[in-house]
């Protein structure tokens, strides 16, 4: 079996080895033969080659599915299935894009049918109208910091909120998001325009506040 | 260039792509661009800085057993059966042009043992006549 620093899928930086908002992509785009070496065995019916890839990708592909679900229980769910999926495809993948991306693709169009049908559960107001702790601890701030986070990610639109996901925790281009989500590259600037812009407006009262 | 054409250009500006000169030069000049930038990019750092959930350490063997369950791919499936189908078809292909082949040899071979013997005799020039002087002289 083939040896990776992601494997076990353990945690990797901001969600699964992204430094931060166009920084390098997760240290498995550091090795895309790798990717491309299992990719090719599993595509023949290699189920070893297949579980590596699994090793390799679950913790980043959860972590997207989680900021577009809002939800680890759904999210969870919805790795599986994209996974299962891209088994099932998987000797139709021609390699025009990186496995990585080709994933993600298969995972987004999964998810956001899924997360359009619905409404955000949790308002961002309710957690700004809760009295603020006198003196949080760091574990309550972070705490608190993720779910507003999120909550402000929920009332994105899905393809904004996916878009969004792709460049901040994954560090992927914008030549990667377009083809993740079968949109140009100008489409693609100008989700994460409104997106940026989005957020920062919702997140505008509770800076303000001093919770983030 | 206008402030609101700038700020359209902040989020791949962003993202690392430098923009057009024009930009930078409008950025160095204006600080309410400049302020604008700096507050995207404290939320990139902010959304950032947010980790995801730990993940259940069962879903690989879940995936796993499903796709196991799932057996071989239908696409590769469909494969094997059109190179069993390609290999079969060959292979039946042989078998009648060898038919084929065996039929005209044989037939070749049946007409060849059943050639008139006084026909082959005359094509190389030579006559019955010939054959019965032949004999009475051997008779005498």
């Amino acid at each position: 079996m083939v040896d990776s620093p992601a494997r076990n899928g353990g945690p990797a930086g901001p969600a699964g080895g992204s430094a931060g908002p166009g920084s390098a992509a997760a240290p498995m785009s550091r090795e895309p033969d790798l990717d491309a070496e299992l990719v090719s065995r599993s595509k023949n019916g290699d189920l070893e080659a297949f579980e590596e890839l699994v090793r390799r990708h679950q913790r980043p592909l959860f972590a997207y599915l989680y900021r577009l679900a809002g939800e680890p229980n759904e999210a969870e769910e919805m790795t599986q299935a994209a996974l299962v999926k891209a088994w099932k495809a998987l000797p139709g993948f021609r390699g025009h894009s990186s496995f990585k991306t080709w994933l993600y693709r298969i995972a987004t169009n999964h998810a956001i049918n899924r997360v359009k049908r619905r409404k955000p559960e949790v308002e961002l107001s309710e957690f700004l109208s809760a009295p603020p702790e006198i003196e949080p601890d760091e574990v309550f701030r972070r705490r608190q910091r993720a779910e507003l986070v999120q909550a402000a990610l929920e009332q994105l639109p899905p393809d904004q909120r996916a878009a969004l996901a792709m460049a901040t925790w994954d560090g992927m281009s914008y030549r990667e998001i377009a083809r993740a989500l079968g949109k140009t590259e100008r489409a693609v600037d100008s989700l994460l325009f409104r997106a940026r812009s989005g957020v920062r407006r919702l997140l505008g009262p509770a800076r303000r506040k001093g919770l983030v | 260039m206008e402030c609101s054409k700038i700020r359209r250009q902040l989020t791949s500006r962003l993202a690392g792509k430098a923009g057009c000169d024009t930009a930078g030069r409008h950025l160095e000049r204006c600080s309410a661009c400049r302020a604008d930038l700096e507050e995207l990019r404290a939320d990139a750092e902010l959304l950032a800085s947010v980790d995801a959930p730990e993940l259940s350490p069962f879903l690989l063997t879940r995936v796993m057993a499903e796709v196991r369950a799932n057996g071989t791919q239908p696409e590769l499936r469909r494969r094997l059966v059109l190179g069993r189908l390609v290999i079969s078809s060959a292979a039946a292909l042989t078998i009648l042009v060898g038919a084929w082949g065996g039929t005209v040899l044989g037939g070749a071979l049946v007409s060849e043992a059943h050639k008139d013997p006084v026909a082959e005799l005359m094509s190389f020039g030579q006559t019955v006549d010939d054959l019965e002087y032949d004999g009475e002289e051997e008779g005498q």
